[in-house]
Parts: C-alpha cells; sequence; structure tokens
C-alpha cells in the first residue's frame, strides 16, 4: 500500500527534480525524511514497477524525427505484427487499440531519412500500409501525470 | 571541458542512478566533473530539450487502465483555438495536431485522458464536449494492451 509520503514522491516530483549535488538530501528536507529513506523508497517504487524512471522526458522535435503510425492488422496476426515493430530500437510506445486501425506506435529516429526506412521496412514485413501521422503542433505543456487531487494539492 | 550534449543524453535517458550523488556518478562515466554534469543538465532543461527531469510513473499499474485516445475532426480555420482549450482541460494529458490522411483517417486533433475506468473517461468526454460546445466527429480509442513503453533513445 501506498503511504502519504509515497504519494508525494509519486506526484510532486515528476518535474523540478532537484539539480544540485545531493538532490535526495533535498527532497528529504522538503518532506522531513532522511536522504537514505528518500532512497529507499525511490527504489522500492521502482521495484514495485510504479516508477519507470527518475530521468528527463525529452523534446522529440529537437533531438530528433519522429511520429505516431497507425496500421491495420488482422487480430490473429496481432503479436507476430506487434513483436516485428518492437524489434526496432527506434519505436517507443507500442499500443493495441480497439479499432479498424488497431495497432499504434511512436517511431522516432536521428533522421527523416531513417524514420522512412523503419515505417517503409515495417510496412513490408506486415503488408499493411502505414498511416503516418507526425505531429504538426503541441498545444500541451508537460506537467507529468496527476495522480491523485489530494498529494497535488497539498 | 564541455559535456557533449549526444553523450549526456545517452548516459542519463534511461534514468538518473539511485545512490546519494547521482551526477557524480555520471560525471565519472562522462569523465567530466559534478559541477559540470549539473550545468549541462540544467541548461538543457532551461532550453526545454528536457521537457521535464523527475518521476515517470507507470500509470497502468497505478490503477489508470482507461486509457483514450480522442481524436477529432476540428475545422482548420479553428483547430488552434480549440487545441488551446483542449489542452487546458485537467483531465487531458496530450494534445497535438497531426495530418488528417483522407480518405481513411479525418481526424486531426489528438488527445489522451486516462481514468481508472472507462465510464469515468466517458463521463469527464462528454463534459468536455458541452463545456467547449463541440460537436465536431470524434472517435475513441482504448487500448487494450501496451506492447512497449519507454522513453525515445536517441543513441
Amino acid at each position: 500500500m501506498l503511504d502519504e509520503i509515497d504519494k508525494k514522491l509519486l506526484q510532486h516530483y515528476q518535474r523540478g527534480f532537484p539539480i544540485l549535488a545531493r538532490p535526495y538530501e533535498e527532497i528529504g528536507g522538503q518532506l522531513g525524511l532522511p536522504e537514505n529513506e528518500v532512497i529507499e523508497r525511490f527504489r522500492r517504487l521502482s521495484n514495485e514497477g510504479l516508477i519507470s524512471r527518475i530521468g528527463p522526458v525529452l523534446n522529440h522535435s529537437l533531438l530528433g524525427v519522429s511520429s505516431l503510425v497507425a496500421l491495420a492488422i488482422p487480430l490473429d496476426m496481432i503479436d507476430s505484427v506487434a513483436e516485428i515493430i518492437n524489434s526496432y530500437e527506434e519505436v517507443n510506445h507500442n499500443y493495441l487499440r480497439e479499432h479498424y486501425y488497431n495497432l499504434w506506435f511512436v517511431v522516432t529516429a536521428r533522421s527523416a531519412q531513417r524514420l522512412d526506412e523503419v515505417i517503409r521496412e515495417i510496412e513490408d514485413q506486415s503488408g499493411a500500409a502505414a498511416l503516418i501521422l507526425p505531429m504538426e503542433k503541441n498545444f500541451h505543456i508537460d506537467l507529468g501525470f496527476k495522480l491523485w487531487q489530494s498529494a497535488q494539492t497539498s | 571541458m564541455a559535456i557533449s550534449t549526444d553523450q549526456l543524453i545517452k548516459t542519463i535517458q534511461d534514468g538518473l542512478p539511485l545512490c546519494p550523488r547521482p551526477y557524480a556518478q555520471i560525471a565519472e562515466q562522462l569523465e567530466a566533473t559534478e559541477q559540470e554534469v549539473i550545468d549541462a543538465i540544467a541548461d538543457l532543461v532551461e532550453d526545454e530539450v528536457i521537457k521535464r527531469l523527475g518521476v515517470v510513473v507507470k500509470h497502468k499499474k497505478l490503477g489508470y487502465v482507461a486509457n483514450a485516445m480522442v481524436v477529432w475532426n476540428v475545422d482548420d480555420s479553428i483547430v488552434h483555438e480549440i487545441g488551446d482549450k483542449l489542452a487546458a482541460e485537467p483531465a487531458v494529458t496530450l494534445c497535438y495536431q497531426r495530418p488528417r490522411r483522407l480518405p481513411h483517417w479525418p481526424y486531426n486533433l489528438f488527445t489522451m485522458i486516462h481514468g481508472k475506468e472507462r465510464q469515468v473517461v466517458f463521463g469527464e468526454l462528454q463534459e468536455i464536449r458541452q463545456r467547449l460546445k463541440l460537436d465536431c466527429d470524434f472517435d475513441v480509442l482504448f487500448s487494450s494492451k501496451c506492447f512497449k513503453q519507454r522513453g525515445a533513445r536517441y543513441f
């Protein structure tokens, strides 16, 4: 079970993680905890699979070229096509969704040429024509994911 | 000595180490000083190469299992206005404009809404449509399986 401190660690430090020599000590100071307890709690939350990492969320549009891609794949072929898609280092998200276009994934590459190449290869191997849907404009500022009203406002 | 941005991102993209002095540990790998790493990361945040630095949660594991991509066919003349309004809705966690691919795909605005149950997501969606007086075509694509989810890798 998560206690109030766990909830604060999960909610309040999604952005603005301290960039100074002892960040966990800084967080401990804010929450009234010793540094080693902050580290141990983050380690436990990570081991329980609630945290994927403490690190940067990068701006794709400044670092590389990326696109959302959708394919319509017969259900009995989904797992094998998903495996092909996942085998690319350039693919970071891949979801099955309930729609005619049912496989949705994000390809991020260092160059437009490599992006095209990956999508082309996936089309060839899956036998499906891809919907290629690059971002044209972002309207949303990434503030992290709001988990609890109480931890958010406290 | 200046730290190479490529090397720094490669070293931190999978996460900071969970130890008392994470930036010193990164500095060791990069043969730089702790202060140089701290300054370089602060610069990347300042320049918005890093959109945010901190905890990346697995929302599904935390009970947010209803993950809906809601797509809208918004008239081009008002897409920026509607995009800003949708992005400001508390329930909306992403809001992007993307190209239509006619005739197969008529939608040009993409939003994500996460909830603990589908009913809650539909409720939020209904309220948003009423509040913003959105009568355009839309569709809701719930995810039923996650095959892969991690941060993008560049190197």
